[in-house]
């Protein structure tokens, strides 16, 4: 595939016009999940386990189901039982839907504290959540297995007998209970190591942590009289929910149509089916449209966290601050079914510096907590903390500056990565510069127990398929309608490139997110990709519009297509160029010549251009109760080119607030029974307005070759650096290095004790 | 792989696309077809790269005669 040549001056693209969507969205007009309702619509409740690992011996609906109120009950019993079916769930990685399956609704065990068991819809919502706590359910208790190194562990109860474990390339021999190995190497570590003049090896460990997404779960589900299948819901891709709805339902994907709503926040986590199919079936039953909303604990105890992980890696380095070998060993939750985050973890591990001599380990273990799915670049964040603090020693230790080591080993464009194949284009020495020329980074940190710390990170990105569909209407205003749901002000900035290409106004486009019977397939928002991948979709439908456009003005001044000149939004006779049309002009000669113009591209990009960043973060730290102040926070990031500057500005600082969160507060608390015991926002303690200073982004552009106008995505990456910049700050304010995540209060006093006895 | 190739990191074969580079590298290194292979796709779980791009097209990618592949894990993202 060929790269594209970007033009040198854009008109549209990198300035900030207004988001038609967020009039709507801050008067509350716009509909999300919970905005939508039919007549006659029942509410659906699920009975979920009190248990974190025991087997289902019966099930007793009958109370439940004469209750007065309720229409259906249903349990494992009333869906097809599906055979082991592995599907490419992209941003989810490889799932099996007999897995997601068993999730939805468990059949034989349950595998965490809120599995679902049964469901029951009812005239509201009080009457199905009390009907279903009249389901009787005898259990059989099992041990639970809570963490990965217990996991692993000889002895460790198995969760699923007929566990193969899977591995890159091949099932491996089953070395271990509830786990799946993945390797990684380059050069020789061995021979590395022997080259190195300091070898450090630390472990880490980081706890399991939400989303966090305010919207919670929220369906409504119809099944009409033809046996065609209605959803309404909240999700990152409204194909993904149709799809795997089939696959489990085992009905045709022609016959259910998904209509994705606004969402409340997604972050990777609504990428998957959990109540959708229990409201299918209830409706079936019932005869009536069935609408689930999962409260917050359910949304906390049973839809996909991301990972807690068990970490240990060795560097060796020459005194000269160049980096020549690297093992890293991460194990990786994947909660309750085989399947998390861990490839894309270990890869991101080390990938932003060119080091010769690598070789990484991932696990990918199964514990007794919900499937674990893709939170913002999944899995980086743990792997990034690990190895960005023991850069940090190192660079303590040889007396180098932190910008002037990652400058040294900094992989740059042409470098080998672990994954063998060379480094397209990447702006990371442009961003490690940008840090040293920063004011932050000049100036004076100042005060006691204060302290300054620098991550570095990176992140992929991806592709896959996305649609478009153009339409242009008598009045020059084009109709622009995608597959992808709309999480980040992406209708902007897909009208934004619409209208560069096109040569109108963004005000000119109307932009929509179609449902599944209306647009062609996309897959979902996420991976950074929307802006990027539908966007390529987008200018490619444009230039078949544009194509249709000159063809029209040639038949009206009788010439060939190939003498018409298309020049930012005009057509011109290039024998006569006194003869000319402006976009709108000939929109409204459409009808005369042929009727109306659409177009629809679907494009699969391949050329994805990765995302790389650096933060830098001033704190203080109290040294009598452990709180952490942040007091300066600056983000530096490559965004190809930012489509609109203040929603890259935007999704930067998301995803460091997400990323302080992760850092110092965030986390799940199980008992040693399995039971997840901080189930609402108040324990589950995410950060507020009052936690996080301004965080000033940086906005670098790089071009991405393989995107018109140069674009990479920008969503993931800046949940990566943030854990570990904060922990390298606090060893520069109070002496300590922190190797576990979250670096709550009690934690860090623990260590300033530890380190005055 | 490394494992099955004894340790050998580049490999040259001929094939004028990666399903054709798969039967080349079989004859060398048996089994692997079965690993690389499943379904006549390409394995879930495993990505090609070709010329420093993840390609879509999985077996049917066609290549260049001076085209360097990789077999990788797919990769996640949220």
């Amino acid at each position: 595939m060929n790269d594209y040549v970007i033009p040198e001056k854009l008109r549209v693209v990198g300035t900030t016009p207004i988001r038609p969507d967020g009039h709507d969205k801050v008067t509350g007009r716009a509909k999300f999940g919970d905005d939508f309702h039919l007549p006659g619509m029942l509410h659906g409740k699920v009975l979920r386990s009190p248990h974190a690992h025991a087997r289902i011996k019966s099930i007793d609906t009958s109370h439940a189901a004469a209750f007065p109120g309720v229409h259906a009950v249903v349990t494992a019993a009333d869906f097809p039982k599906i055979a082991s079916n592995v599907i490419d769930a992209g941003e989810s990685g490889q799932i099996d839907m007999q897995d997601v399956a068993d999730n939805c609704i468990a059949r034989e065990k349950v595998f965490y504290d809120g599995h679902a068991v049964a469901a029951v819809a009812a005239d509201n919502a009080h009457i199905a959540e009390e009907a279903a706590n009249l389901i009787q359910v005898a259990y059989e208790l099992l041990d639970p297995v809570m963490d990965v190194r217990s996991a692993m562990a000889d002895n460790a109860p198995v969760l699923h007998d007929n566990f193969l474990p899977g591995a890159f390339l091949a099932p491996t021999e089953k070395a271990l209970p509830n786990a799946s190995k993945l390797e990684l190497a380059m050069g020789d570590v061995s021979t590395g190591f022997d080259q190195a003049d300091v070898i450090i090896e630390r472990e880490f460990t980081t706890e399991t942590v939400h989303q966090g997404y305010i919207e919670t779960h929220i369906v409504t589900a119809q099944w009409g009289a033809n046996g065609m299948v209605t959803i309404w819901t909240t999700t990152q891709g409204q194909f993904a929910i149709r799809d795997q709805l089939a696959l489990v339902l085992e009905l045709p994907m022609s016959a259910i149509t998904v209509i994705p709503l606004e969402i409340g926040g997604g972050f990777g986590g609504k990428d998957s089916i959990y109540i959708d199919p229990l409201a299918v079936v209830l409706s079936k039953q019932s005869g009536r449209p069935v609408k689930m909303v999962m409260n917050r604990a359910e949304t906390l105890r049973a839809t996909g966290p991301s990972s807690g992980t068990y970490i240990k890696a060795r560097l060796g380095v020459k005194t000269d601050g160049t980096l020549v070998a690297a093992e890293f060993h991460g194990a990786y939750e994947a909660g309750a079914y085989s399947g998390g985050p861990v490839a894309p973890g270990v890869s991101t591990a080390l990938t932003r510096y060119n080091i010769p001599n690598v070789k990484i380990e991932g696990y990918d273990v199964l514990v007794n907590k919900p499937k674990v799915k893709p939170y913002r670049a999944p899995g980086a964040t743990p792997s990034n903390f690990a190895v960005e603090t023991m850069i940090d020693e190192l660079c303590r230790e040889l007396k180098l500056d932190p910008v002037e080591f990652r400058l040294r080993n900094a992989l740059t464009t042409g470098d080998r990565l672990v994954l063998g194949f060379p480094c397209p284009e990447i702006g990371g020495v442009e961003i490690l510069k940008a840090v040293q020329n920063h004011a932050h980074y000049q100036s004076d940190i100042g005060g006691p127990h204060r302290g300054r710390g620098l991550a570095y990170g990176f992140w992929f990105g991806a592709g896959l398929p996305s649609s478009a569909d153009l339409m242009v209407n008598s009045d020059g205003t084009v109709q622009l309608c995608s597959g992808s749901p709309d999480m980040s002000g992406t209708r902007i900035t897909l009208a934004m490139q619409a209208a560069e290409a096109l040569g109108i106004e963004p005000s000119d486009i109307f932009p929509s997110v179609g449902d599944t019977a209306s647009v062609g397939y996309s897959f979902q928002t996420v991976a950074s990709r929307t802006t990027f991948a539908t966007g390529i979709a987008v200018y490619q439908a444009a230039q078949d519009i544009l194509a249709q456009m000159a063809e029209r003005a040639a038949l009206i001044w009788q010439i060939a297509t190939d003498n018409v000149l298309i020049d930012c939004g005009r057509f011109l006779n290039k024998a006569n160029i006194q003869q000319c049309f402006t976009f709108k002009e000939l929109a409204g000669k459409l009808d005369g010549t042929g009727g109306p113009i659409a177009a629809r591209a679907l494009a699969s990009p391949e050329g994805v251009g990765f995302q790389i960043t650096a933060h830098l973060v001033d704190l203080a730290v109290d040294t009598e109760t452990g709180k952490v102040d942040i007091l300066r926070y600056t983000a530096f990031q490559d965004a190809g080119k930012a489509v609109h500057p203040d929603f890259v500005e935007g999704q930067i600082q998301g995803g460091t607030v997400q990323g302080i969160g992760w850092a110092l507060n965030e986390e799940y608390f199980y008992d040693e029974a399995g039971h997840l015991k901080n189930t609402s926002l108040l324990d589950y303690r995410m950060p507020t307005i009052l936690d996080v200073p301004n965080i000033e982004a940086v906005i670098l552009e790089t071009p991405n070759p393989g995107h018109p106008y140069g674009v990479r995505g920008v969503g993931e990456v800046p949940i990566v650096p943030p854990a570990a910049a904060i922990a390298n700050a606090l060893y520069d304010a109070a002496g300590i290095r922190m190797n576990t995540l979250p670096m709550t209060p009690a934690k860090i006093l623990d260590k300033l004790n530890s380190a005055t006895h | 792989m490394r494992e099955m190739t004894g340790g050998t990191e580049k490999v040259a074969v001929n094939g004028a696309n990666v399903r054709e580079v798969i039967q080349a590298l079989e004859s060398l290194y048996p089994n692997l077809t079965g690993l690389l292979i499943k379904n006549d796709q390409l394995g879930k779980g495993i990505a090609v790269a070709v010329d420093g791009r993840i390609v879509r097209r999985g077996l049917y990618e066609p290549l260049q005669s001076d085209s360097e592949i990789h077999f990788i894990p797919a990769l996640g993202a949220g």
